[in-house]
């Protein structure tokens, strides 16, 4: 197997694969900076130039373009809070209050280096999983990945703050926007007023657009400053944030083992995994409760690490059983087998050299992403102290891009203007919005897994024992952030009750 | 009690809990079962929710602490001044939207830009144009030649379209 190791390492290092992996980066980089794009749009754009390239050099670098995306999309995360792609969401919860405290630098340098090492991480866990594989996949079925819906769903409570409430309400009410469109068992349609454009449901990428984009862009307008009022000789930099992550790297290696389990295990979507290992950090960092929201740097570097990781996680059910967690992981897939690779035990054993050079150029590429990132990193941070009247029609035109990309129909901007709204409103009357996020994220896998399991395993399913495992670790998980919001009432002297 | 917008707003969350649920009810099995027994309780919440939003808002207003729900809110500025910048947003977001209805990406996007910057941020000429065309040049680049995104057929397609809108005396 080192053997192997070493030969897949060699293969990347002759100039023209080092080239082609260096290019996927710069892509990968560029697409994940733009909001509504990333590695799928990349993907499906230089798949078709890939056919007459050597095969080592192809893969390599589309994996270094499904890789990185994650590391930029922290961009317009902090400093527009407009979610990159949908795996840097939860990072605008305290990122985007950090380059309003003039800490933007800071921020992005701990996405980054967090980003970096939760990558490698991934691909590390990635390399040494390939022998044992088979078995730990197969352990999850659909009443696990129920269960661990379930257990993403618990973040709500999580989320949801000193507004228990209206979290819970917020997040049911995800849960029933995401089953808009065709039923999935049944084949009839919910809640679609005869409309072709909700036949399909609503699309994460403008949700979340709305949601979280235009509110906080209305905000910055109707104050009329620039995003930070800090003066620039104040504003903490990007070395600041490198410190921060070898002071949590903890708290970064828990989100990273995290993530990459995320990505392992095929269905649970690299839209979730933010908000898990946020809501984990959240439930198990010191005085979290506090200071989480208002610009922590741990509501940073936990996202950050965990997205990341997720991208080596991902590819072990790729590569391992031909089975693609994500459509990237499908169009990599695709990528494949036109270089006459077959995904699955056989790759395994035929080709663990390239399997190899897989896990290398993940990362290697997540390294060069990072100390591209990080030399820009200074100057994307003063784009903070611009004047936001300067940038509300250049972040506004790009809203509005992305958000007509996701279907190409006129109805996404009207999808976008509502949540628009309703992002605001929520905002401006106390109701916290990730709960409704991750409600929809979540409602489609929900339901999907709970169908299949009941129709398998009966009443039955919810007593196998890795359901009553990850079950019991969601109620402890909950009781334990419950007793921390309430000694966070307690020290701050907030007794109202039932709130 | 008073109507406050915190209220209103919950209200309709019920409603629309409640509308959810009562359309549910009659489809079958397979497909009212998750929307029922997810709905259900989100009703019942909100419910509970509203009632606790109408004791609260029978408070004195000055005994009211304002909730934060995720990223803080300034609550400095008065509420009209926020109505009437926000409004002024919106109608700078409805003007882009139906733009892009009436005349399509590709003169919405160069005409908002500049106009927003001139007129709303009070910007010179020069960063204005100069950021005009970056945003031309970056939509045009990206979306339509390396993406192609399907562009939306506008209403006032070809300048003949236009000048029957702008002249409709013509015919």
């Amino acid at each position: 197997m080192f053997e192997a190791m070493a030969d897949g390492l060699t293969a990347l290092l002759s100039v023209e694969r080092f080239l082609f992996m260096m290019f996927g980066v710069l892509v990968g980089m560029a697409l994940g900076a733009i909001p509504g794009l990333g590695g799928v749009v990349g993907l499906a754009l230089l798949l078709p130039f890939t056919f007459d390239m050597d095969p080592t050099a192809a893969i390599a670098m589309l994996v270094a373009l499904s890789s990185v995306p994650v590391t930029t999309d922290t961009i317009p995360s902090v400093l527009f809070a407009v979610p990159g792609t949908v795996g840097s969401q939860a990072t605008i919860l305290d990122g985007h209050p950090m380059a309003r405290k003039g800490e933007a630098g800071r921020a992005f340098g701990a996405a980054y280096f967090s980003s970096l090492l939760g990558g490698v991480v991934g691909a590390v866990i990635l390399g040494m999983l390939i022998p044992i594989l088979k078995p730990l996949v197969l352990l999850f079925r659909a009443p696990e990945l129920f269960s661990l819906g379930i257990m993403g769903i618990s973040m709500v409570a999580i989320l949801s703050g000193r507004v228990p409430l209206k979290g819970i309400v917020a997040g049911g009410m995800g849960l029933l926007l995401s089953m808009i469109g065709i039923d999935k068992q049944e084949g009839l349609l919910r809640w679609t007023f005869d409309s072709l454009y909700l036949f399909d449901g609503l699309n994460i990428i403008v949700i979340s657009l709305g949601i979280f984009a235009l509110p906080e862009l209305a905000d910055m307008v109707i104050e009329g400053k620039q995003i930070s009022s800090v003066p620039k000789q104040a504003m903490k930099g990007v070395g600041h944030g490198i410190r921060d992550v070898f002071t949590n790297w903890w708290l970064m290696l828990r989100c990273a083992f995290l993530g990459t389990w995320v990505g392992i295990i095929p269905g649970l979507g690299s839209a979730v995994v933010d908000w898990l290992a946020y809501g984990h950090a959240k439930s198990t960092c010191k005085d979290a409760a506090l200071t989480f929201g208002t610009g922590d740097v741990r509501g940073v570097i936990a996202p950050e690490s965990a997205n990341n990781a997720k991208q080596g996680g991902a590819l072990v059910p790729t590569l391992a059983f031909g089975i693609p967690g994500s459509a990237s992981m499908a169009l990599l897939i695709g990528a494949f087998m036109i270089h006459g690779l077959q995904p699955g035990p056989a790759m395994l054993e035929q080709h663990l050299d390239i399997t190899f050079a897989i896990v290398w150029s993940t990362a290697i590429a997540n390294i060069m992403a990072t100390v591209i990132a990080l030399c820009f990193t200074n100057q994307l941070a003063k784009i903070s102290s611009v004047r936001i009247n300067i940038l509300a029609p250049l972040v506004t035109v790009v809203v509005f891009l992305a958000a007509y990309q996701a279907t190409a129909s006129i109805f996404d901007l009207v999808t976008v203007l509502l949540f628009g709204l309703l992002g605001w409103v929520m905002k401006r009357c106390g109701w916290p919005r990730p709960p409704l996020l991750l409600g929809f994220l979540l409602g489609g896998l929900i339901e999907r897994y709970l169908f299949i399991s009941v129709r398998a395993y009966g009443a039955s399913f919810l007593i196998q024992p890795l359901v009553l495992v990850v079950l019991a670790v969601t109620i402890a998980t909950i009781y334990y952030s419950v007793k921390q919001e309430r000694k966070v009432r307690q020290l701050t002297g907030d007794t109202r009750e039932g709130e | 009690m008073r109507a406050t917008p915190s209220l209103l707003f919950t209200l309709f969350v019920a409603v629309v809990a409640a509308a959810m649920v009562y359309t549910a009810r009659d489809w079958p099995m397979g497909t009212g079962l998750f929307p029922l027994s997810v709905g259900v309780p989100v009703l019942v919440m909100a419910l509970i929710q509203l009632v606790m939003d109408a004791y609260r808002s029978m408070k004195p207003a000055g005994g009211q602490e304002r909730e934060t729900g995720d990223l803080q809110v300034d609550w400095t500025m008065s509420a009209a001044e926020v109505a009437a910048r926000g409004l002024a947003f919106a109608g700078w977001l409805l003007g882009m939207f139906f733009g892009i209805l009436l005349i399509g990406f590709f003169i919405t996007v160069p005409v908002f830009t500049l106009l927003y910057l001139r007129y709303q941020a009070k910007e010179g000429w020069t960063l204005t144009l100069s950021l005009t065309a970056i945003m031309l040049v970056f939509f045009v680049g990206v979306f339509d030649q390396i993406l192609h995104i399907h562009w939306l057929e506008p209403v006032i397609s070809g300048p003949e379209n236009f000048l029957r809108v702008l002249m409709p005396w013509l015919g």
